[in-house]
């Protein structure tokens, strides 16, 4: 094993390895910050060009890819109220109110340092800890699965700002929205309303787009001077070191997200949207100042990005020693190894040691790489905002028409889009907040399939119950369903008495 | 008004000079000179999955071929039934193919009411990879062969779990056909594609597993396979018994290819059928498609044309007598 | 007295009834979690709705927007989408991007001849970058053969 340490890194640091993966790592941040282009788009543009190209570079370059664009998602996000790529859901709560502040570099910086350490302990969990945890990620069956939504589901108490049932009712939209196409099990066509178009069902990113973004460009012109003509950033200096030695202070808040998004990560099937939503509901429950967030808080944006870049090495854990791809991007990596000869699993590590060990390794490195571009990028990238409405407002528009087109070639998303921007719009007036709305989107599937396939497991056992309720990791998901719905009662008993617990993340 | 005069002016002369530029590739009409224009091959599938991959092995092969850029486009949903639907639309101009996966483009019309397209629009140029469906059991199962799996599956109806990939997918039918030719009775376990639906075998959620020949070559160690679909033993999993070898008179099988929309000349589909041909016998790619585990193919425009309908009628006999037990 | 969330919620009652008409054919395995949603959907507008028809003072949902500004926008954005399958990306974003940069403008220190430059510039740049460096070929629409 030593060897192959060595071997790793002198393999690393070869000029041309190592270029290739800066170029992955600044093309994945443009990409990434391109709402509709995603990770995985990125890395399949790249594999035409592995099929020639030796084992190490070709990794290293779409490990480079995957890194900078989930980082880069948080551009968008921040500046324009879009995630770039579903992960960055959750950076757009405090991102973008940090922005309307005229603080778009401090949103920006504390994006690249914290998505940095993220990175690094996800691709260190991914190095040290791949066997024991890839063995928990095989105990996640369908009644798992099905725990685990609705542990997600309870986020909605965080994400509904104001009123509670309104986010009940987002919640429950969104979820209806997730049934729309075919039916994962039984093969239906529902809701279709009869048009065929509507069976591939609704692109997450789609609707995250048009929820997101389409409402943000009506409001900055729905005034003749908006405030967000008197957003302004004007550079100040000392903003991103200020912002580093507090973040640095804040250590428990970092290592908890990032412990987050690697465990979210390893489950195949849960990505880096519902990784930065659970860190961010608990950045907030764990908060003595829980009213600050949703208004520009950094620990917020902190949360999700450190979560969501952590979820990338933890993604990659059943990958590497299972050979199942727990995420999209993964499953393009999986085929760049089948490609080379190399065949995920334990043999992976013994017989092509040096390649995976580097390949590891450099995740590592692309990490620290996309933290120095992210943080001397974050000055210039902010300056965007202070163009003015009049050329911005139709910029975006524009760019969420390319995007929504990009994802799937397909111009009824871009209708679709639209119409959910308009929807948007007007529900937002009425007081509906996007985010449980895309979380019931995100979790519908996942709670569909594990509902229904324990269902069939079930029927065939002779006992639901069983199924549901004796299973030993159901019962821990189960427990903390209870505690996360619970909370609110909690915290009241909490506040009330007087002796207050000292807390590192306040 | 008088503001805009000067804004409608510059208007059009941007439109005339964008205009311009878009009708300089104009193809000519002769149809001997195809083909003379950038060649769009859709996946109907995401970035990064089986199909997505063969297509971009094929890209460069394809350019020197053919002589002109070929770009893939991926148009995912619905199991392929979005990028089906929009082929069978398109102008038959030979520049516009979209890969094809059998058993998907047969069993979608039969199953759904309306998927989009039929199974005939679907206009075959050739089918270049085949992917076994095997059955496999746990390592530690009480089941050793396949008869004593059939067995199990009459003594105990619907209580052994069988893990797949989809609802009228290929795993699907291949289990209704391993019924409806033993009269054995399971518990179908269908996941959303063919990772999930392992990761839920690897994790003992499910008694056996449907899977393909790529999948079973990865993960043989951690599995008992019972019987593989290929026609012939299975090149790469030697040891594994057809089930024609075990007497069910069965084939399983995901194959690709690709197709052009309906009523596409023939001298067009004969200049593709040779180029995809030439690729399928390379025997690079065949050597790569066998370490991957998958069964190079290369068959024609009408011999796949053929195999199309037979597979037609065998499964449409099959969920027809499926409805009709359920009703 | 009708307000935001008395109509909101009534409508949400509104689109539970029309899925609940459209998924009643579905099977028992297809329609057994979508049933869950609606009903739970509907029990929380309905909350919603009394709730609204007790309370009052609820401020009105579009209090300070200005219409002249925002049905242009609207309009635009819908005819843009109907542009782009008519006459492809280039020439509806070229057509899009230049109308509003100058309608948007309250300074009216943009002249036509600047706007149209600057729409045809960023039109121009990503159309090349995403047709061949991303390799994603945007639509032509259906007027230049689509």
């Amino acid at each position: 094993m030593p060897a192959d340490f060595i071997a790793a890194l002198s393999n690393i640091a070869q000029p041309t390895n190592f270029l290739i993966m800066a170029i992955g790592v600044g093309f994945g941040i443009i990409v990434g910050a391109l709402p509709g282009l995603t990770a995985t788009m990125a890395m399949a543009l790249l594999v035409p060009f592995t099929f020639t190209m030796d084992a190490v570079p070709a990794l290293m370059g779409l490990g480079g890819i995957y890194v900078g664009a989930i980082y880069g998602g948080c551009i968008a996000a921040i500046l324009v109220n879009t995630p770039g790529t579903p992960s960055a859901i959750a950076t757009t709560f405090d991102g973008f109110p940090l922005t309307k502040k005229g603080k778009a570099e401090h949103a920006l910086v504390t994006a690249a340092f914290s998505s940095a350490v993220g990175g690094v302990i996800g691709a260190v969990v991914l190095l040290l800890l791949s066997p024991p945890l890839a063995s928990i990620a095989l105990k996640f069956g369908p009644p798992e699965y099905f725990w685990l939504s609705i542990f997600g589901l309870t986020i909605i108490a965080t994400l509904a700002s104001g009123s509670m049932l309104k986010g009940l009712i987002g919640g429950g939209i969104g979820l209806l929205l997730s049934q729309i196409g075919i039916a994962p099990l039984g093969g239906e066509m529902r809701f279709t309303f009869g048009l065929y178009q509507l069976q591939a069902g609704l692109s997450l990113i789609v609707v995250l787009i048009g929820f997101f973004c389409i409402p943000e460009v009506l409001s900055m012109i729905e005034k003749k001077f908006s405030q967000h003509d008197s957003i302004n950033y004007k550079p100040q200096k000392g903003v991103a070191k200020g912002i580093i030695s507090d973040l640095i202070k804040k250590p428990i808040l970092l290592l908890r997200s990032a412990v987050i998004g690697a465990f979210v990560g390893i489950v195949p099937g849960a990505g880096g949207n519902i990784a930065g939503l659970v860190s961010y509901n608990e950045a907030v429950r764990w908060s003595k100042k829980p009213k600050e967030f949703g208004k520009g808080n950094i620990d917020g944006v902190a949360a999700s990005e450190a979560a969501n870049n952590a979820e990338v090495g933890g993604s990659l854990v059943p990958l590497m020693t299972l050979g199942i791809p727990g995420a999209a991007p993964a499953a393009i990596l999986l085929g760049a190894l089948m490609l080379q000869g190399m065949r995920p699993g334990p043999e992976l590590y013994i017989n092509y040691g040096d390649i995976t060990y580097t390949f590891l390794f450099s995740l590592i490195v692309a990490n620290i790489v996309m933290g120095v571009m992210a943080f001397y990028g974050a000055r210039h990238v902010a300056k965007l905002i202070n163009l003015p409405v009049s050329y911005l407002a139709p910029m975006v528009v524009f760019m969420t028409v390319i995007g929504s087109y990009a994802i799937r070639n397909n111009i009824v998303d871009v209708i679709i889009m639209i119409l959910f921007g308009l929807v948007g719009y007007v529900t937002k007036k009425a007081g509906f907040h996007p985010g449980p709305i895309v979380l019931g989107l995100i979790l519908g599937p996942i709670a569909e399939n594990g509902l229904v396939q324990s269902m069939l497991m079930g029927k065939s056992a002779g006992s639901m119950f069983e199924v549901f309720f004796t299973r030993p990791l159901s019962i821990i998901l189960i427990l903390l369903c209870l505690v996360s719905a619970g909370w609110p009662l909690i915290s009241n008993l909490r506040n009330k008495t007087p002796d207050k617990e000292a807390d590192a993340n306040a | 008004m008088k503001r805009f005069c000067p804004l409608v002016l510059v208007l059009i002369l941007a439109i005339s000079v964008v205009v311009g530029c878009a009708q300089n590739g104009e193809e000519g009409k002769d149809e001997f000179n195809y083909p003379t224009k950038t060649i769009k091959y859709v996946v109907p599938f995401n970035p990064g999955g089986q199909s997505d991959l063969e297509a971009r092995r094929q890209q460069k092969p394809l350019e020197e071929k053919l002589g002109v850029n070929v770009v893939i486009e991926n148009k995912p949903g619905g199991g392929g039934a979005v990028g089906w639907s929009e082929l069978v639309r398109k102008d038959p101009d030979g520049y516009y193919l979209t890969g094809m996966n059998i058993p998907h483009i047969i069993l979608q019309p039969l199953a759904r009411e309306n998927a989009g397209y039929e199974t005939d629009q679907v206009n075959p140029v050739a089918l270049f990879q085949g992917t076994p469906i095997g059955l496999a059991v746990q390592p530690d199962s009480p089941y050793n062969t396949l008869d004593e799996f059939i067995e199990a599956g009459k003594a105990k109806p619907g209580q052994i779990t069988v893990g797949g990939s989809g609802t009228y997918s290929g795993h699907h039918i291949t289990l209704m056909q391993l019924q409806d030719k033993t009269g054995a009775e399971f518990q179908y376990v269908p996941s959303q594609g063919a990772a999930p639906s392992v990761q839920s075998y690897l994790g003992g959620h499910v008694d056996a597993l449907l899977a393909n020949s790529n999948d079973l070559v990865q993960h043989q160690d951690k599995m008992k396979i019972l019987a593989i679909g290929s026609k012939e033993r299975f090149e790469p999993l030697p040891d594994v018994k057809t089930f024609m070898e075990q007497d069910i008179d069965m084939t399983a099988s995901i194959d690709r290819g690709v197709a052009v929309p309906p009523e596409t000349d023939k001298r067009i589909i004969e200049k593709l059928e040779k180029a995809f041909l030439e690729i399928a016998k390379d025997e690079e790619i065949r050597a790569q498609m066998k370490e991957e585990g998958f069964l190079p193919l290369a068959m024609g425009a009408e011999e796949s044309k053929q195999y199309i309908n037979e597979m037609k009628d065998k499964y449409s006999a099959i969920l027809e007598k499926v409805q009709a037990e359920s009703k | 007295m009708l307000n935001k969330d008395i109509i909101s919620a009534a409508i949400i009652l509104i689109i539970s009834g029309i899925f609940w008409s459209e998924g009643s054919g579905l099977s028992e395995m297809g329609g057994f979690f979508p049933r869950i949603i609606i009903i739970v959907l509907a029990l929380f507008s309905g909350i919603q709705l009394i709730q609204s028809l007790i309370k009052k003072n609820i401020e009105p949902a579009f209090a300070g927007v200005e219409a002249k500004r925002l049905i242009p926008m609207i309009i635009g954005v819908i005819a843009y989408v109907g542009a782009i399958i008519l006459i492809g990306f280039a020439l509806a974003s070229l057509l899009f991007l230049a109308v509003f940069f100058k309608l948007l403008d309250n300074t009216k220190k943009v002249s036509p001849v600047k706007s149209v430059v600057i729409a045809s510039l960023i039109t121009a740049v990503f159309y090349g970058v995403f047709n061949y460096a991303f390799l994603v070929p945007l639509p032509v629409g259906i007027v230049f053969g689509g």
